[in-house]
């Protein structure tokens, strides 16, 4: 390494920390050395990579309780503890009630086809000790956390760690855009049908399945080792367009982002 | 309202966006930098006798989201974690990010020690002098890019190994 420039003086520069005669150095150290110029790339390549990972949150709308929270004439209320567990706890409230309540015995056998609705996402999550793997938004159920990210990234069977997402078979739907069946491990089984939507996976079926009365029988397909639930194979039939994805057309669907 | 404290609160919702990237750099969830920032506001609003008018009003901001964090992680510390562990590692949808990438950078962070991770929250992310970023932690500018040096080496180990000099 260059000792008459140290990291320190070229992430300093990187930085906007330097003026006058030891910037215009440094600039014309960096015009005249190649190696000095690569180190100067990476450091604002990591800066770059950082903010680009988070400047999501500038683009998005505020949400109203911040908004309210800054208002200078809002209620103080003296005796209010400022403390998170609170904010926490309003958080929750605020969730529940946009919840619909579900009934318990929905969560052992779920039979209907189509389970869309604000419970599914309350199913899911009961039945599940995992991460939260889905979301409303705009009255859709979304894919989130780990569902989001094995949809995104899993071929067909990949074998994961226990209780995680099993991916079982990839296709192009009528409506053009790639679906995939997928298997939630939990203390009880889970699976569905999520389609690609823009940048997200919509969550179409979902249902609870009692792993110790896995539907068998004659099921054209098959999904990492166990049976297709009836109702599963049925809204597969309802959206797929020809045949299932084989494994080189599914490894080159997540290449292009499945789009 | 005066036309002061309107002019002020309007700079506070105009900062909101900056100080929610910063809490989720801090925190690595969504909802807990929601949290987090609602929470800094109401300490600030509640204590505005305490800023002065001649300070930036972002580093202010930034100091008091800064030290509400610190608070609970000394709280988690102290008894059961706050946050749900389950939500800790959902990381934020975005359309202008690959999943991907946004999640090896938050592994990444995730593994810097907190002091680290503030200072690179605040300079590298937030964008503040080095002056502004020690004054917010509150140690000397030569803490601050040593802690500054420390954590960019060992992000890039971690993002780009083997890339070293």
């Amino acid at each position: 390494m260059n000792t008459q420039f140290p990291d320190e003086l070229l992430t300093a520069y990187v930085d906007g920390e330097l003026d006058g005669s030891e910037l215009a150095r440094v600039e014309q150290a960096i015009a005249q050395d190649a190696r000095l110029a690569q180190r100067v790339a990476r450091h604002r390549a990591l800066r770059g990579r950082l903010r680009k990972a988070f400047d999501g949150a500038l683009r998005e709308p505020l949400p109203q309780r911040l908004v309210n929270a800054a208002k200078l004439d809002a209620p103080a209320g003296p005796a209010q503890i400022i403390d998170l567990a609170r904010i926490r706890a309003e958080r929750a409230r605020r969730l529940e009630r946009r919840r619909l309540p579900v009934p318990r015995r929905a969560a052992v056998a779920v039979t209907a086809s189509v389970l869309i609705g604000l419970g599914a996402g309350l199913l899911i999550e009961r039945l599940l000790s995992a991460a939260p793997l889905t979301e409303y938004r705009d009255g859709t159920l979304l894919a989130s956390g780990s569902l989001d990210h094995a949809l995104s990234e899993q071929l067909a069977g990949a074998a994961a760690a226990p209780a995680a997402v099993r991916i079982g078979l990839s296709f192009r739907a009528k409506s053009g855009g790639y679906c995939r069946t997928f298997v939630l491990d939990g203390n009880r089984t889970l699976a569905g049908l999520a389609c690609r939507e823009q940048q997200h996976w919509r969550i179409l079926t979902l249902l609870g399945t009692d792993t110790t009365a896995a539907p068998g029988g004659a099921q054209a397909y098959r999904m990492a080792g166990s049976a297709m639930p009836a109702p599963l194979l049925q809204a597969v039939n309802e959206h797929i367009s020809g045949e299932p994805l084989d494994a080189a057309a599914e490894a080159k669907a997540r290449r292009s982002g499945w789009h | 309202m005066s036309g002061a404290s309107d002019l002020l609160q309007t700079r506070i919702v105009e900062l909101l966006p900056k100080l929610r990237r910063f809490a989720r750099a801090l925190t690595r969830n969504p909802h807990d930098a929601d949290d987090l920032v609602q929470l800094s506001l109401e300490r600030a609003l509640r204590n505005l006798q305490q800023w002065r008018a001649d300070s930036r009003l972002d580093s202010w901001l930034y100091g008091i989201l800064k030290n509400a964090w610190i608070d609970e992680l000394r709280a988690r510390g102290r008894h059961e974690r706050l946050f749900d562990t389950a939500e800790q590692s959902q990381s934020v949808p975005d359309p202008g990010v690959d999943a991907g990438a946004m999640l090896a950078i938050e592994q990444a962070l995730e593994r810097l020690p907190e002091e680290q991770r503030v200072a690179v929250a605040l300079v590298l992310i937030e964008g503040l002098p080095y002056k502004e970023a020690a004054q917010i932690i509150g140690v000397p500018m030569g803490t601050l890019t040593s802690r500054l040096a420390r954590g960019r080496e060992a992000l890039q180990e971690m993002l780009e190994p083997g890339d070293a000099e």
